[in-house]
């Protein structure tokens, strides 16, 4: 089974749900497709296995080779390509990496430059596999990262934790292809609620089965709460805000290993999880 | 020397449009016949790269000089790399700014705003 752990913003304890279910799970895999700021391994530390680099087509063009015919300047439907005295420039932002430029050029003076935008860690730990994808900063898009992690683990059978990026970006959407149940981390707060109703819809329109876990539960209204009852979403627990989790997730520590009641804590919610989505993936069996 | 220049029509006439890319129309004006053409800026529709495609327009017309009020950051590799200067216009009367250019009284735009890039 494979669970997505989604919040609506950063800041709401995503990671600390998405780390914390996997170490409660010895033999699962934990993939961090928060690949902006990737930081499930800090808690982890894993041993690096294997370490690949993602890189996406980049037009390298052969001047030599080419005939100014502008074919490519043509094709290139965002106008990344330009020709300057009989030259060929290439505007790496503004292309897509779609590779068509080099099938539409007559004499193959286009091939791939292969452009790194980022790297996957493999490692494990305590029995655990991390994934991690990095982009690298500067580049917009690390959709074909996403897309690598998930082909890494699509025929697996073991437990899968995926660590989306926060929102409802097209990341987000990449993340939890291949999820079958996702989880919703929120926070008490009204902009808190908000985000979570724009991931909400993100998930429905994806047609995925989801739950949430309620973070940093004090005795004050829950907005994120009402919106989940009202919409119907199955609430799989309740983390009490707590100094001393917050203390222990902010040095870098996995809380379900640093202490028995936390463990507890997060084995619970975890088997709600596992009983609410096999429940899901038998009333629903196509998914 | 031919300089191009973004226009707007107006109902007072042509004057100069504010952005280069997605203008409608731009002037190119030849200062050996003092000869003025308007041609469609064919690059105006376009969803992204608009300035890329805008300066490519512009480049193949064998022009010296663009006079705009703005224009992104690859439009404005790309004409650097056709050698094509850019100044900025003071107010938008389109031959009071030949004028002042012929008088080297413009200054070039040097101060280019990013350009707008859509994400993937
Ligand atoms: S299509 Fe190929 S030959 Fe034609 S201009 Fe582009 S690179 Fe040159
Ligand atoms: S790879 Fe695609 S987006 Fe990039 S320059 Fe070629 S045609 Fe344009």
């Amino acid at each position: 089974m494979k669970i997505a752990v989604l919040s609506g913003k950063g800041g709401t304890g995503k990671t600390l749900c998405a780390v914390n279910l996997t170490a409660v799970s010895p033999g699962s895999i934990y993939v961090d497709c928060d690949i902006e700021e990737p930081d499930g391994h800090l808690f982890f530390k894993p041993k690096t296995i294997q370490s690949e680099k993602v890189t996406v087509f980049f037009p390298k063009i052969n001047a030599l080779l080419c005939n100014g015919c502008r074919k490519c300047v043509y094709f290139c439907r965002f106008n990344a390509l330009a020709m300057v005295h009989n030259c060929i420039t290439v505007f790496p932002e503004v292309c897509h990496a779609c590779g068509g430029c080099a099938i539409i050029c007559p004499v193959l003076a286009i091939s791939d430059g292969k452009l790194e935008i980022g790297v996957i860690d493999d490692g494990t730990v305590s029995a655990i596999r991390i994934i991690s994808g990095t982009l690298n900063p500067g580049r917009e898009s690390g959709v074909p990262i996403i897309n690598k992690m998930a082909k890494m683990i699509e025929n697996t059978q073991d437990l899968v934790f995926i660590d989306c990026p926060p929102g409802s970006s097209c990341a987000t959407v990449e993340s939890i292809r291949i999820a079958d149940f996702c989880i919703l981390v929120t926070e008490p707060t009204r902009f808190g609620a908000h985000d979570l109703e724009m991931v909400h819809e993100l998930i429905i329109s994806e047609n995925k089965p989801c739950a949430a876990i309620l973070n940093k539960i004090d005795s004050s209204d829950d907005p994120s709460e009402t919106y989940c009852i009202e919409k119907g979403i199955p609430i799989m627990g309740k983390i009490p805000y707590d100094p001393e989790l917050g203390r222990i997730n902010s040095e870098g520590l996995v809380a379900a290993w640093e202490k028995e009641s936390y463990k507890i804590q997060f084995a619970k919610i975890l088997s709600r999880i596992i009983e609410e989505a096999s429940h899901e993936t038998v009333a629903n069996p196509k998914r | 020397m031919k300089i191009a220049l973004p226009i707007l029509n107006t109902n007072n006439g042509q004057s100069i449009g504010p952005s280069f890319g997605r203008t409608s129309h731009f002037m190119i004006y030849d200062t050996l016949t003092k000869q003025s053409n308007v041609i469609e800026n064919t690059a105006m529709e376009l969803q992204g790269g608009a300035g890329i495609r805008a300066a490519q327009i512009i480049i193949d017309l064998q022009v010296n000089v663009l006079i705009c009020p703005q224009c992104g950051e690859n439009a404005e590799v790309l004409l650097k790399k056709a050698n094509v200067s850019i100044y900025r216009n003071n107010g938008t009367d389109i031959f009071e700014n030949i004028n002042l250019l012929i008088q080297n009284k413009l200054n070039s735009l040097d101060d280019i705003h990013p350009g707008f890039h859509h994400s993937r």
